[in-house]
C-alpha cells in the first residue's frame, strides 16, 4: 500500500486539470448535500423552538394547524374571535397557572401587530426554556406603548422613543391607518430566532383604543375620538383572537383540552403546541425528503464523473501498468493504485465541499437572516454531517473499485509489454 | 558455474484453441553470461520475456530461473520473485511519466524489500547508477522524465533495472530507438555495470550488429520449434 500511496498522489498531480475538475464537481455536490441537510435540521430546530412551555393554545374553533399558524407564526388570519368572558372563565380555572391573551389583525409596515398583556413577557418561552429579554427599554406601560421584535427594529431602524403608526389590517400596504393615535416604542426585544422577532407588541388596551371609533373595518364617519380622550375610556376588550395556557401540572393537559373543546357557551379549540407543530412539520416532510433524495443523486453524479475520469484514463495508462508490473508491482498494487486515486479524489472533494459549505454560509446566512429573519448559527460539523462525509468518501472508494478491476484485468492481459 | 536460466520442453500458446507460439525443447543460460538472442518481431520474443519474468506460465514444461522452479510458484510468488531478482529494460517509453528521474530509478526498491536492502542507501545508489550511465545527475533529478531524450530515458531505465543488483537483467530491444553512437555507449555502460555486479544478461534484439560484443549469440528461431508467428 505504501509504495502505491506515493504513486497515486503523483499520478493525480500529473493530471491536475482533469482531477481538479472532478474534485470540484464532487465538492459542489458535497456542499449541496451538507447545505440542504443543515438547512433541514436548522429549520426543524428553529421551527420546534418557536414556542415552548405552553401547554395549550386556545382559539376559535377551526383546525389545529390554522390556529397554530396564526397564533404562533402570525401567518394567515383567525376565522373568528373568542369572547373575553370565555377567556376569563377558563383563565380562572384552578388548574391554570398562567395565560397570555393575544389579539391579532393589525400590522405595521408589513409586520404583524400583536395585542397582549405583560404576562407575555413573563410567561412566554421559546427554545425550550428561554424567556424574552429586552435589548433596550422596557415592557409597554401606557396604552400607546409598543415593544418591537428585534427584526422589526433592525429592519426599520427604530429605537426606543420612536413614534409609529399602526395600519388597519395585515396587507403590506395598509389601506387605512390609525394615524390619529400613534404609538411610542417603549422597548426592543433581543433576537429570538422566532416569529416574535417580526412582531410589534402592544397592550390589549392599545388595540381596543385604536378601534374604538371604528366599525366594520372603517372609521365611523363623523366620530373621531382623540388619543387623550381615549385614555379615560373603558378599554376592556370584548374579544381576543387566542390565548396561550400554562397549567400547574402537565398531567391536567388532556383534561383541560377536553374542557375547552366541550365548553358550552362558545365553540372553542384547544391544541397542544408540540402535537400541532409536529403535524405542521409532517406536511412539509415530502418536500423535505424529495430535496434530500435529489442531493444524494447529485453526489452520485459527481462520483460517476470520477469513475468516468479513471475509466477514460485506463487506455493511456496501459504502458504505465506494464512498467509497474515489470518492476515488481503485483495485481493488488495496481488495484490499490486506482482505488487510492478514487479515495484521494473523494477525500479532496469532501474537504473542498466543506470549505465551500462554510464559505457559502458566511456569504448567504446574513442575507437569509436580514431578509427572512431566520437565524442559522454557523456551527462546526455535526456527527451526522461527519457521517455524511464518511459515506461520500466510502461511496467514492467503492466507485473506484470498478476502474481498479478493469485496470488489473488489463495489466494481467498485457503483462510487461503493451501490444499496440 | 550454475545456470541462471534452464528451460525444458516448454510449450506455450495463448489459448487452447490457438496455435503454439513457443515450443522450446531445451534452453539454458549460465550464471554471469551475457547472451544475445536474435529475434525478429513475431518470433515469440515477447512471450519468452513474459515467461522468464514469471508474468505468464507455459502450458507445460519445466522452467528453472535462478534456481527456482517458476512454473511451480503461485502468481503472487512469481511476482515477488520478479521484483526481487530480475531487472527489465524495454524498447522505449520505459519510464513512468509522472515520476521524477530518481523516483523512476527507485521504483523497484519500493516493490522489493531485498532490492532496497541491497541498494543500502537507495537514493545515493540511484544517483551513482545514473552517474555510471553517464547522465548529468544533478541536472536531471528534478526534471520530468518527458524532458529527456530517448537515449537518456533508456539509460534511466537501465539504472532502474540495475538498482538493488538483481541477479538477472533482461532487455528487449533497449537500443532500437537510439543512433549508432548512442547504442554503443549504452551497451558499454550496461556491460560495465553488469560485469562488476556479476549479473547475468539476456539481451533480445533483432539488430544483429550488436551481437559480437556478447559472450554468446543465438537465434530464437534455433531454440523455438514453433513455426507460427506471434501476432504483435
Amino acid at each position: 500500500m505504501i509504495p502505491v500511496f506515493r504513486l497515486a498522489a503523483k499520478s493525480l498531480a500529473s493530471r491536475r486539470v482533469t482531477v481538479l475538475l472532478t474534485v470540484f464537481a464532487i465538492s459542489v455536490s458535497v456542499s449541496l448535500l451538507l447545505g440542504v441537510e443543515r438547512l433541514r435540521t436548522e429549520a426543524r430546530a428553529s421551527f420546534s423552538n418557536t414556542v415552548s412551555g405552553t401547554d395549550l393554545i386556545v382559539g376559535a374553533r377551526s383546525g389545529s394547524v390554522p390556529l397554530l399558524l396564526y397564533s404562533v407564526f402570525r401567518i394567515g388570519n383567525a376565522t373568528n374571535n373568542i369572547s373575553w368572558r370565555s377567556y376569563q372563565d377558563i383563565a380562572a380555572n384552578p388548574d391554570v397557572a398562567w395565560t397570555i391573551p393575544v389579539s391579532l389583525g393589525d400590522s405595521h409596515r408589513g409586520f404583524r401587530v400583536l395585542g397582549t398583556n405583560t404576562d407575555y413577557f413573563r410567561h412566554f418561552r421559546y427554545a425550550r426554556t428561554r424567556t424574552l429579554e429586552f435589548a433596550a427599554g422596557k415592557p409597554f406601560d401606557d396604552v400607546f406603548d409598543a415593544v418591537l421584535g428585534a427584526q422589526v427594529a433592525s429592519a426599520l431602524g427604530y429605537n426606543v422613543g420612536h413614534s409609529i403608526v399602526i395600519d388597519h389590517g395585515v396587507g403590506s400596504v395598509g389601506f387605512a391607518s390609525h394615524k390619529d393615535k400613534p404609538f411610542r416604542v417603549s422597548g426592543i426585544l433581543k433576537r429570538t430566532g422566532t416569529p416574535v422577532d417580526q412582531t410589534v407588541h402592544v397592550s390589549l388596551a392599545g388595540i381596543e383604543a385604536i378601534h374604538i371609533d371604528w366599525r366594520s373595518g372603517r372609521p365611523i364617519p363623523g366620530l373621531s375620538i382623540d388619543a387623550e380622550r381615549v385614555r379615560r375610556m373603558n378599554l376592556q376588550p370584548e374579544a381576543i383572537t387566542a390565548f396561550f395556557v400554562g397549567l400547574k401540572s402537565r398531567f391536567d393537559t388532556f383534561e383541560m383540552q377536553r374542557r375547552v373543546n366541550t365548553y358550552a357557551d362558545e365553540p372553542m379549540l384547544a391544541i397542544l403546541p408540540g402535537v400541532a407543530l409536529h403535524e405542521l412539520w409532517s406536511l412539509m416532510g415530502t418536500a423535505e425528503s424529495a430535496l434530500s433524495i435529489i442531493t444524494i443523486f447529485i453526489v452520485m453524479a459527481g462520483l460517476i464523473g470520477m469513475v468516468t475520469m479513471l475509466m477514460s484514463s485506463l487506455n493511456e495508462r496501459r504502458r504505465e501498468m506494464a512498467i509497474l508490473r515489470s518492476v515488481g508491482a503485483r495485481p493488488h498494487h495496481v488495484f490499490s493504485l486506482f482505488v487510492l486515486e478514487a479515495a484521494f479524489v473523494s477525500v479532496l472533494g469532501a474537504v473542498l465541499g466543506v470549505i465551500l459549505l462554510y464559505a457559502g454560509m458566511i456569504t448567504v446566512l446574513p442575507v437569509i437572516e436580514s431578509r427572512y429573519g431566520l437565524f442559522i448559527p454557523i456551527n462546526p460539523l455535526s456527527i451526522n454531517e461527519w457521517m455524511y462525509l464518511g459515506a461520500v468518501v466510502a461511496a467514492g472508494i467503492l466507485a473506484g473499485i470498478a476502474p481498479a478491476i478493469a485496470a488489473v484485468r488489463m495489466s494481467l492481459a498485457d503483462g510487461m509489454v503493451v501490444r499496440s | 558455474m550454475g545456470l541462471a536460466v534452464e528451460l525444458n520442453d516448454i510449450v506455450y500458446r495463448w489459448r487452447r484453441d490457438r496455435p503454439v507460439v513457443l515450443d522450446i525443447p531445451e534452453f539454458s543460460v549460465p550464471v554471469g553470461e551475457k547472451l544475445f538472442i536474435a529475434g525478429p518481431s513475431g518470433s515469440g520474443k515477447t512471450t519468452l520475456l513474459n515467461l522468464l519474468g514469471g508474468v505468464d506460465l507455459p502450458e507445460r514444461g519445466e522452467m528453472t530461473i535462478l534456481g527456482e522452479r517458476l512454473d511451480l510458484l503461485s502468481a503472487n510468488r512469481r511476482d515477488k520473485f520478479r521484483a526481487d531478482r530480475i531487472g527489465f529494460i524495454f524498447q522505449q517509453f520505459n519510464l513512468v511519466p509522472y515520476l521524477s528521474v530518481v523516483d523512476n530509478v527507485l521504483l523497484p526498491c519500493r516493490f522489493s524489500a531485498p532490492r532496497l536492502a541491497r541498494a543500502s542507501d537507495a537514493a545515493n545508489e540511484a544517483r551513482r547508477l545514473l552517474g555510471a550511465m553517464d547522465l548529468p545527475v544533478d541536472d536531471l533529478t528534478r526534471r520530468p522524465v518527458a524532458d529527456l531524450s530517448v537515449g537518456q530515458q533508456q539509460r534511466v531505465a537501465a539504472a532502474r533495472a540495475l538498482i538493488g543488483r538483481p541477479d538477472l537483467i533482461i532487455t528487449d530491444e533497449p537500443t532500437s530507438s537510439l543512433d549508432e553512437e548512442a547504442r554503443r555507449a549504452f551497451l558499454d555502460l550496461l556491460f560495465a555495470e553488469v560485469q562488476s555486479a556479476g549479473q547475468t544478461l539476456i539481451f533480445v534484439s533483432h539488430d544483429s550488429r550488436l551481437a559480437d560484443a556478447f559472450d554468446r549469440t543465438m537465434a530464437l528461431a534455433d531454440v523455438n520449434r514453433a513455426s507460427v508467428l506471434e501476432t504483435v
